[in-house]
């Protein structure tokens, strides 16, 4: 082990009363400044967050904020807008992510061909991921608008429309717009993992399967999908704690609406903030995305774990 | 042991390079909080936020201003164009009391909401009393909370009627005039709609409410400040948005209409009419436009029950950040846009309604705008939004419940009565 050599080394020279105290605890040592700073730049804000969240704090309010313990937390556990929002991102997450590894999974098997100019496809088709969110939010509230948009004006070009829908304002086809958009921009990152995940799959495995005279499809699902198990799950738990936190799309595209119906929790939370000041209430939610996310991340940990272990 | 090296050096750089980017982010705001110094004449720079201007306006006034006072350079941020993220802007910079700005540029509804948040600086011995008297009164009652003034009014606004003056003689009276005479020019002459108005689920969908309900005798909450947005004219007025819509006067688009949207359209040449706020007359007229020269000006519409029309007082009032480190360069800039030559100069060059009632009689001012003089008395009864520190969350309760009422997800009696109950709860907590 690397580790003990270091420890060898170290030994040689040390003299006196600290010898040894050093390389016992090297580990520790050397994982300190990561955990020191991982500890001042999350773990005190979440705490933070959480104290907030014990007040009712309204910064319009200059008179020192009231501690009320709980109180914000029942108050949650009411609140019709939250449980909307709530319900909203799990289909959001729920929907985006499947379509992402359906289209990524695809793209990926793609990728993995040999063909000319593949190094330069792997690397553009990254750009979609690259812009930021809520660039390409506005960009798409530009194209979904219902009489100056190029989507109506392509979609009745070609008749599979008769008149101009309105995407972004009706309550069903909001929410499949803001799946769309952030499929688009997620989709070349999720492909590029599994492409990834697909290049470590020892090519004898296939080599043997052609011998006994596999069809591509038999080869599909008893070699490659189990072979990549673990890279489908380390790219799910990326996509689905990402999707869960998303703001930047839906707060561009359609601003929560119409009614609310496209709210996420993250948005919900950033308009308590922000728009009416309310800290405590807004802290609440905030606290309240993060131990969902979290426990959704204890969730695939776990998963990740018992599969190492077959 | 060469990987070891290599990755080692690598994980080097990259831990130097996220800290040493971390540290730069100061350097740009170091330009603009240079302490007052004692010499009155020392060079100083403000920093002042607004929104984005499309006009000229902005830029001739500095250029005005720095030319009067040579000593003092003004540095104009550009904020996103709708109030909802100009204000959320301003509440993460204030709130963490932020000196990096020193004058900014206010919604009519938030000088109660920021006054109240500590974090404007009290105008008093700046703009007395008589020096407020020659301004006009919605304005000014809107930038005073509790005892104090904190904002001067920089530009006013109040909702009116577009028409086109080519197609239409006189402008209708009633909602009822205006569907019908939409509905006897659609298909003729390039027209496909008849009226635009703004119900994107933000501010934009409450002031043009507010216009529709006060047009038909309602209002949110009557002179005692009760509850009455689901009054029964209330709800009258609130049902001639749904109409507008449901007889295909109006597109189904309306709900996801800002005041630009409209505008957009309206240049197309294919509508009738429009309810909009007066600033985008310039657009209108410009020489690109397809309808320059055939646009016309005029109160909005009355509903069934009402007597007076509708109009949401608008406009943009001029504050100074409490954490200000230089408040009276900022105050100087603030005086000279709003005085006399300053206001002149937004008018002219940028559509902007003054708030200084001598301004609609200025000669020059009306030769470029001759519609001011029919729009100072709607802009003299122009009515405000509820005055509150917490007007974000009533304006939130308005927005989400008439919003589901115009797609159609609930009725429009079902929408006003929830919207009447969170607006008591909201009322009645503080």
């Amino acid at each position: 082990m690397k580790l003990s050599n270091n420890t060898e080394n170290l030994k040689k020279r040390k003299t006196g009363f600290k010898e040894g105290i050093v390389e016992r605890n090297l580990g520790y040592i050397l994982l300190a400044p990561a955990v020191i700073t991982i500890g001042i730049i999350a773990i005190f804000p979440i705490l933070k967050t959480f104290w907030y969240s014990l007040f009712d704090m309204q910064l319009q309010n200059i008179t020192s904020p009231r501690f009320i313990g709980i109180d914000n937390y029942i108050k949650l556990s009411q609140d019709t807008t939250f449980l909307q929002s709530l319900r909203n991102t799990v289909y959001f997450s729920v929907l985006s992510v499947i379509l992402e590894l359906l289209i990524g999974f695809i793209a990926a098997l793609l990728m993995d061909l040999k063909f000319k100019g593949r190094a330069f496809l792997r690397a553009t088709i990254l750009i979609p991921w690259a812009i930021p969110g809520i660039i390409i939010a506005l960009i798409f509230q530009y194209m979904f608008n219902d009489r100056l948009g190029i989507i109506n004006v392509m979609l009745i070009k070609f008749h599979l429309i008769n008149s101009p829908v309105l995407w972004l304002g009706t309550k069903g086809y909001a929410m499949w717009s803001v799946i769309v958009v952030d499929v688009w921009k997620q989709v070349p990152f999720m492909a590029l993992i599994l492409v990834a995940g697909l290049q470590m799959i020892p090519k004898e495995l296939y080599e043997s399967c052609d011998v006994d005279g596999a069809t591509y499809l038999e080869k599909l699902f008893y070699i490659t999908i189990p072979q990549m198990k673990p890279v489908i799950m380390v790219a799910l738990l990326f996509r689905t704690m990402g999707a869960f936190k998303v703001f930047d799309t839906i707060y561009g595209l359609t601003g929560g609406g119409p009614g609310n119906s496209t709210s996420s929790i993250s948005v919900y939370a950033y308009k308590t903030l922000f728009n009416d000041l309310d800290f405590g209430y807004g802290s609440t939610i905030a606290i309240a995305t993060f131990v969902i996310i979290f426990i959704l991340c204890l969730g695939y940990i776990k998963l990740l774990g018992t599969e190492k272990e077959d | 042991m060469k990987k070891r090296k290599i990755s080692l050096i690598l994980a080097t750089f990259l831990v130097a390079t996220s800290i040493l980017s971390g540290c730069s982010k100061g350097t740009d705001t170091k330009q603009s909080t240079e302490s007052e110094k004692t010499s009155k004449n020392d060079p100083v720079t403000i920093v002042w936020k607004r929104g984005k201007d499309t006009t000229p306006a902005t830029a001739k006034l500095i250029e005005a201003f720095e030319k009067k006072y040579n000593y003092i350079t003004v540095e104009q941020e550009d904020l996103p164009a709708t109030s909802s993220e100009q204000h959320n802007s301003y509440t993460t910079a204030l709130a963490a009391g932020d000196d990096s700005v020193d004058v900014i540029t206010m919604d009519v509804v938030w000088s109660s909401e920021f006054a109240s948040a500590g974090w404007l600086l009290p105008l008093e011995k700046y703009f007395t009393e008589s020096k407020q008297k020659e301004f006009l009164p919605g304005p000014i009652a809107s930038v005073k909370y509790k005892d104090s003034i904190y904002a001067v009014p920089d530009w006013t606004d109040a909702g009116v009627l577009f028409y086109r003056k080519d197609l239409v003689t006189t402008p209708p009276k009633t909602y009822d005039e205006l569907i019908k005479i939409s509905k006897d020019n659609i298909g003729k002459n390039g027209i496909e709609q008849g009226f635009l108005f703004q119900a994107f689920q933000n501010e934009a969908i409450v002031c043009n409410a507010l216009e529709f309900i006060n047009g038909n005798g309602g209002n949110i909450l009557d002179k005692d400040g009760n509850v009455v947005i689901d009054s029964v004219k209330s709800i009258g007025g609130i049902q001639i948005m749904k109409d507008l819509i449901d007889q295909k006067v109006s597109p189904k688009g309306v709900v996801t209409y800002k005041p630009q949207d409209c505008t957009d359209q309206f240049i197309l040449g294919n509508t009738l009419f429009m309810r909009n706020w007066p600033a985008n007359f310039a657009a209108l007229n410009a020489d690109s436009s397809a309808v320059k020269g055939k646009v016309g000006i005029a109160a909005l519409p009355t509903g069934a029950s009402g007597t007076q029309p509708g109009s949401t007082l608008g406009g943009w009032n001029l504050a100074i950040n409490k954490s200000s480190k230089q408040p009276d360069a900022a105050w100087k800039f603030i005086e000279f846009i709003t005085s006399e030559e300053g206001q002149k100069i937004n008018a002219i060059e940028g559509a902007y309604m003054p708030t200084r009632e001598k301004i609609y009689t200025d000669s020059e001012v009306l030769a470029k705008y001759p519609q001011l003089s029919d729009l100072l008395p709607a802009f003299k009864v122009a009515k405000p939004r509820p005055v509150s520190p917490y007007y974000s969350k009533i304006s939130d309760a308005i927005q989400v419940n008439l919003h589901k009422a115009l797609i159609g997800e609930t009725s429009v009696a079902v929408a006003a009565k929830d919207t009447a109950k969170q607006l008591n709860e909201i009322i009645n907590k503080k």
